[in-house]
């Protein structure tokens, strides 16, 4: 696992966590995007979807806003999260039937990182990178040391 | 009708690394033609096998998100830029094949499906109650995939509660909560069994008391919460079960009239099984369960609607602006 990835995750996955408790009935979303200093940042977005509590779907409008600004600042996108309230860490048939096409990611070199929701505590950041075939758990964060 | 199409970061590597392309074209659907033979790899990724806009995939048009049928015969005029953004969206887990291949039988059942396995999977079910009769329940609502079974009993397990379907003679002495959370481990492979509190809201709760003042209280408890919820009322080898969903007439109103029954004996399996469908029943299909009351009496069975009693707090108010009645809301 490159360096950077173990770093840029380390960084976020507790601002992700809380960003999931905000409303933990609906799933959270948005990107993570570097900073020009170095080090990364979670840009939330609107969830779009029409069943917020069970899927999330970033809006178009603000994802081509959102790329504007990554090439105006420099910036380059490492990650799309979201959030199961109620579920797991793993990314779901459903995360996976849009994140992936014909074999191959949609978002090239682009992570995916999904927050376990239990009870309005989000208890754990899971991280999936693509490794050639398949999106597989790259780094996780828990809640509980 | 030369065009400009911008592609965002994520794209690129499929078009020669290129944020930027000119192409040609009438319409968006002529220009993403145009891509697609021109990038064989970006090709796919536009449209589909019968002409349709990948879905994976959002266009604007001059900063205009075009959307609906009607985005690829938008027309065109010299120097329009296309944008393409990739859709990005997922949702929480649904049945993989995993799942599907458990609950295999009860998928098939008309008015069930997936929908209601679904709802399930993402039920969290309170079980007041954990004593003898409560086992049958248990083990059903384990293997008809709840998501997560919480068991509210603070008594510890006696010599009456064991060796029927659940708890074995370990069990003795230890707390009835914990001794079912282990019970059950080996039929919920995919259902997370807790002690209750566990600080969250039941999405359903079955009451399998040991008194009538108890299951009185838990009932009237969920009412107020606004939880959907199912009594058994145990009477040697039969008994009653009470399906209360939401603004449906209370347990006081339909509870046995005549009181506590008798000693749940072996044959209060079937009723606590008849329990468990009735709560899996409220869970799975919440719109199409009315408040009943089914009888079991020497292994027959038989349902009745129940009714509400004149003045009890479970009546809404019929008035808009009439204050509720006392107790009739809950918090």
């Amino acid at each position: 696992m490159p360096r950077e990835a173990e770093s840029w995750f380390t960084e976020v996955a507790p601002r992700l966590a809380e960003l999931a408790e905000r409303d933990p009935t609906r799933e959270a979303c948005g990107l993570v995007v570097t900073l020009p200093s170095g080090g990364a940042e979670a840009w939330p977005l609107p969830n779009r979807a029409a069943d917020p509590g069970r899927s999330f779907r970033l809006g178009p409008a603000e994802v081509l806003g959102a790329l504007r600004r990554m090439e105006a600042e420099g910036r380059a996108l490492l990650a799309v999260y979201h959030s199961h309230p109620e579920g797991g860490a793993d990314l779901s048939s459903r995360d996976l039937a849009e994140a992936v096409f014909d074999g191959e990611p949609l978002l090239r070199g682009v992570q995916q990182v999904v927050i376990a929701v239990d009870r309005g505590r989000a208890t754990l950041v899971r991280a999936h990178r693509w490794t050639g075939h398949r999106y597989e758990p790259e780094n996780h964060w828990s809640a509980v040391p | 009708m030369p065009v400009i199409v911008r592609l965002p970061a994520p794209l690129r590597g499929l078009a020669g690394n290129r944020s930027e392309l000119t192409a040609s074209g009438a319409t968006v659907r002529e220009v993403l033609e145009g891509l697609a033979r021109a990038h064989p790899g970006l090709g796919p990724r536009l449209l589909d096998d019968r002409g349709g806009l990948r879905r994976h995939l959002g266009l604007f048009l001059n900063d205009e998100h075009l959307a609906g049928v009607e985005a690829l015969e938008a027309t065109l005029r010299d120097g329009d830029e296309l944008t393409l953004v990739p859709a990005i969206a997922g949702g929480a887990p649904e049945l993989d094949e995993a799942r599907i291949a458990r609950w295999a039988r009860q998928l098939l059942v008309p008015g069930f499906g997936a929908t209601g396995q679904e709802r399930l999977m993402a039920s969290r079910v309170r079980v007041v109650g954990a004593g003898l009769v409560a086992g049958p329940a248990l083990i059903y609502l384990a293997q008809a995939g709840v998501g997560r079974l919480w068991i509210d009993d603070p008594e510890l397990a006696g010599p009456g509660d064991l060796g029927g379907w659940l708890l074995g003679p370990e069990a003795a002495g230890r707390p009835r909560a914990a001794a079912t959370v282990a019970a059950l481990a080996p039929f919920s492979g995919f259902v997370a069994v807790e002690p209750y509190p566990v600080g969250g809201v039941p999405t359903a709760t079955l009451v399998v008391a040991s008194s009538s003042a108890q299951a009185l209280a838990s009932a009237e408890a969920a009412r107020r919460a606004r939880i959907p919820h199912v009594v058994l009322e145990a009477d040697g080898e039969g008994g009653a079960v009470v399906s209360v969903p939401v603004g449906a007439p209370c347990y006081a109103c339909a509870r046995s009239a005549t009181g506590a029954g008798r000693p749940p004996s072996a044959g209060g399996a079937a009723l606590s099984a008849l329990a468990a469908q009735e709560l899996l029943l409220l869970v799975a299909d919440p719109a199409a369960t009315s408040g009943r009351r089914l009888e079991l009496v020497r292994g027959v069975s038989s349902a009745r609607p129940t009714t509400r009693l004149p003045g009890c707090a479970c009546q809404p108010p019929s008035t808009p602006g009439e204050e509720p009645p006392p107790g009739a809301t809950g918090g």
